[in-house]
């Protein structure tokens, strides 16, 4: 477990590193992300710590994301005249996407399958 | 009382408290979720803030709470990275399906973001509230890193995000059963490209192959999103 999580942090390090010497626009934690990705596939298999590690942190997300997201409680004055357009944006926004998804790639598949 | 409004103070010195707080929200969270027998309009996350609030109003203020708390929400860092684990094991997946989930993706994600920046820009949304808005169909520890850099408000982002997992994860069985798909694949895929990590676990409970698909997915739609709209936003500022 611990073995994993340290190979997590120091991919972390890495991708921060790399953030901060090249200038990229992609946060650190998504280029350690993408780093760690690569280096999987390289090497086309997975140790058991590393696996552990990683679904012991995703399993927890809800909890390591509730400090933010509870903020929305209190952002107050910040965002009077915003909420109208917001959620009708993401309702709206997300169910035609979501709809559009679907029969894309419906289409997609069949045309695949009769070939 | 004298003593008791010194405690307070004293609690709200050190981390303690606001993580305390953290834990014993999402545990009562968890256990009402449980006990309403997992209903997919209340994730944990909703149902442990919803919880949270109080606490937080009766004895702290929100600065001193997330101050605090950071000692949890630093390991979304880890957590982030962790992500490329899930990615790599349902991976395989891709190529039975490649043509399909490469074009869905490519106009899928770009979609998700855009129709809502779209409809929000015609209603008069601020800048900060687009940028809140524009990672929404990402899984939220990559929503967070990208709402920070676009200058956008994290915990409008990540209330964005969580109501866009519930939507999309009520909305797309539906839509399933209207269109006629049967397929595991589709649904899977499409609601964790929409709805994330949300979606995902829903599409877990509806079967195996729809929640491989979608948390095949929420990496890809996470990862693509991740470098792509950055460059996005900077072409249309």
């Amino acid at each position: 477990m611990i073995r994993g999580l340290t190979t997590i942090m120091l991919f972390w390090v890495l991708g921060e590193s790399l953030h901060f010497l090249t200038g990229l626009a992609v946060s650190g934690n998504v280029l350690g992300m993408l780093l760690l990705f690569a280096w999987l596939l390289f090497r086309q298999r997975i140790d058991l710590e590393l696996e552990q590690a990683s679904s012991a942190l995703i399993a927890q997300l809800s909890l390591l994301l509730l400090p933010g997201g509870v903020g929305l409680f209190f952002l107050g004055e910040r965002m009077s005249g915003q909420w109208l357009p917001l959620l009708t944006a993401v309702i709206v926004g997300s169910l035609l996407s979501t709809f559009i998804c679907l029969v894309l790639m419906k289409a997609l598949v069949a045309r695949k399958e009769s070939r | 009382m004298e003593r008791i409004t010194a405690l307070a103070e004293h609690l709200s010195q050190t981390p303690l408290l606001p993580v305390a707080l953290t834990l014993l929200a999402y545990q009562l969270g968890l256990m009402l979720f449980q006990k309403l027998k997992r209903p997919a309009w209340l994730p944990p996350i909703v149902a442990g803030s919803l919880l949270l609030v109080p606490m937080i109003a009766l004895l702290l203020d929100y600065a001193t709470y997330y101050s605090g708390a950071k000692w949890i929400s630093f390991l979304l860092g880890p957590a982030t990275v962790a992500l490329a684990v899930p990615l790599f094991l349902q991976f395989r997946h891709i190529r039975e399906l490649f043509v399909p989930i490469a074009v869905t993706l490519c106009v899928g994600a770009p979609l998700a973001a855009g129709l809502a920046l779209g409809i929000a820009w015609l209603l008069g949304a601020d800048l900060a509230v687009l940028a809140s808005l524009a990672p929404k169909s990402v899984t939220a520890p990559i929503a967070v890193s990208l709402t920070e850099q676009l200058g956008g408000v994290v915990p409008l982002a990540v209330g964005i995000v969580a109501l866009t997992g519930v939507l999309c994860s009520l909305f797309a069985p539906l839509c399933c059963r209207w269109l006629k798909i049967e397929d595991e694949r589709i649904l899977g895929f499409v609601m964790g490209l929409n709805g994330h990590g949300i979606a995902t676990a829903r599409a877990f409970e509806l079967g195996h192959q729809a929640g491989a698909f979608s948390s095949l997915a929420m990496g890809l739609t996470g990862a693509f999103t991740a470098l792509l709209l950055p460059l996005a936003w900077a072409l249309l500022a």
